[in-house]
C-alpha cells in the first residue's frame, strides 16, 4: 500500500474559528400612540335609484296595484298580437296573472283597513 | 336489533337532528308575536279575498290566516337568522289561498260568474305551484338588471307565458276545441324542437306543476341554473311563437350538461316529442 498523493487530498484542513455573532440590538421604547381620530359625520345618504314597480329583488306591495295591473295588460296584448298566446285564451291569462298579483300585494303598514 | 328503537333514513334523521337542535321561543314571546303580527296576517288573507272577490271574513279566510300565524309563532327559531314575517308569509298565504278554495264563496262563484273569470281563478292557483315566490309578495325576478321597471315587465311577460302553458296543457288534458288545435299544436311543436333536457324542464314546470327551485333540487343542481336556463327558454317560445317557427335552439349551459346523458337513458326525444309521435 502506497501513501501518497491521494491521501494527503483527503486530509481535513485546518478549521478556522467561526466569526462571533454580534450583540442582539435592545428594543427601542414604545413611541406614543397617536390617539384615534374622531369619525367625521356621515355624509348625506342618497336615495337608491331606479326602484320603480318592482322594487327591490321584485317585492310587490298595494301601492304599486295599478301600475302592475296595467303593465299586465299592455304585455297580454303585446304578447297576444305576437301570436304567443293564443286569441282564445288572452282574457282567462290576463285575468288569471292580474288575480295572482293581486292575491300577492302586501299592504304597506299592518295597521291599515284594520 | 328488535330494541324498540325505531330505525331512521338519512332525512329523517337530519329533520330530528334540526329539531332537536332548534330553539323555539316561550309561549309568552310567542303570543307577543301573534299579537303584533296578527293585522298583518289579517292584510294577507284581505289581499287574497280581494283578488278573487270573496269576502275574507265570511268565508274564513280571516280564521285561516290567524290559525296560521298562531302555527307559524309556535315553530319560529329566531337563532335562524331569518325574520319573522320572511319565515311566516308562505304560509299564512297557503292557509288563505287554501281556506278561500274550500269556502261556499269559492263554490258559488263556479255557479253565477263568468266562465272566463272561474277559468282564470283556478288557473291563478296552479301558478303558485309553478312561482311560489308570489306568496312572499315577491314577482319571479330572478336577478336584478338594475332597471326595475324592466325586471317587472320581464317577469309579467314570464307570468303570462307561463299561464299559457297551464291553459294550453289544461286543453289538452280535456279536448280542445277543434279551432283551438291548432294554436295548442303550434305551442307543443316548438317545445318539441328542443333538447330533451329542455324539454323536461319546460314538463316538470308547467305540466307538473313543480317550481323551478324544486326542479333545481330534484336535479340535484343549483337554483341558478335552472332558472337562467327557464329565462333562455321562456325567450325562446316568445321568440318561436312570434314567427311562427322554431328559433335555433339554445344550448344546454354546461351547468346542465351532466342531466343530458341522465334523459338520453330515460327518454331519447323528450316529452313533448313523444306528445307530438304519438298523435302523428
Amino acid at each position: 500500500m502506497t501513501k501518497g498523493k491521494d491521501d494527503k487530498e483527503n486530509k481535513v484542513g485546518k478549521v478556522g474559528a467561526s466569526q462571533s455573532t454580534k450583540g442582539v440590538k435592545s428594543t427601542e421604547a414604545v413611541s406614543d400612540v397617536d390617539k384615534v381620530k374622531a369619525t367625521s359625520a356621515v355624509g348625506r345618504v342618497s336615495a337608491v335609484s331606479g326602484v320603480g314597480a318592482a322594487g327591490a329583488i321584485g317585492k310587490i306591495t298595494l301601492d304599486q296595484r295599478d301600475r302592475l295591473m296595467s303593465i299586465v295588460s299592455e304585455e297580454a296584448a303585446k304578447l297576444a298580437a305576437q301570436g304567443v298566446i293564443p286569441h282564445n285564451q288572452r282574457e282567462i291569462v290576463e285575468q288569471a296573472v292580474k288575480m295572482v298579483i293581486d292575491a300577492s300585494l302586501e299592504e304597506n303598514s299592518d295597521e291599515k283597513k284594520r | 336489533m328488535g330494541s324498540g328503537v325505531p330505525r331512521l333514513g338519512p332525512v329523517q334523521r337530519q329533520v330530528e337532528k334540526e329539531e332537536s337542535a332548534s330553539t323555539r321561543l316561550s309561549e309568552e314571546d310567542a303570543n307577543n308575536l301573534v299579537v303584533e303580527h296578527h293585522g298583518w296576517a289579517e292584510s294577507i288573507a284581505r289581499s287574497v279575498a280581494r283578488a278573487w272577490n270573496l269576502d275574507w271574513r265570511l268565508d274564513g279566510l280571516d280564521g285561516a290566516a290567524m290559525e296560521a300565524l298562531i302555527f307559524c309563532s309556535r315553530r319560529f327559531d329566531p337563532n335562524r337568522g331569518i325574520p319573522f314575517k320572511g319565515y311566516a308569509r308562505r304560509r299564512i298565504h297557503e292557509a288563505s289561498t287554501d281556506a278561500a278554495r274550500k269556502s261556499k264563496g269559492w263554490a258559488r262563484a263556479a255557479s253565477n260568474r263568468p266562465a272566463a273569470e272561474v277559468k282564470a281563478r283556478e288557473l291563478s292557483v296552479e301558478l303558485y305551484g309553478v312561482f311560489p315566490e308570489l306568496r312572499d309578495g315577491q314577482l319571479p325576478v330572478h336577478e336584478s338588471s338594475g332597471n326595475d321597471d324592466a325586471d317587472a315587465r320581464a317577469a309579467i311577460r314570464e307570468l303570462l307565458m307561463g299561464a299559457s302553458l297551464v291553459a294550453t296543457r289544461e286543453a289538452i288534458a280535456t279536448g280542445p276545441l277543434p279551432d283551438e288545435l291548432m294554436d295548442y299544436k303550434r305551442v307543443v311543436t316548438v317545445m318539441a324542437s328542443l333538447e330533451p333536457v329542455h324539454q323536461w324542464l319546460l314538463y316538470k314546470v308547467y305540466w307538473d306543476g313543480t317550481s323551478l327551485r324544486n326542479v333545481a333540487t330534484e336535479w340535484e343542481t343549483d337554483g341558478l341554473n335552472v332558472m337562467r336556463e327557464h329565462k333562455v327558454l321562456m325567450a325562446y317560445l316568445q321568440k318561436s311563437l312570434a314567427q311562427g317557427k322554431p328559433a335555433p335552439t339554445p344550448k344546454v349551459r354546461p351547468g346542465l350538461k351532466p342531466l343530458i346523458a341522465k334523459f338520453k337513458t330515460t327518454s331519447a326525444m323528450g316529452p313533448f316529442t313523444d306528445v307530438l309521435a304519438s298523435t302523428a
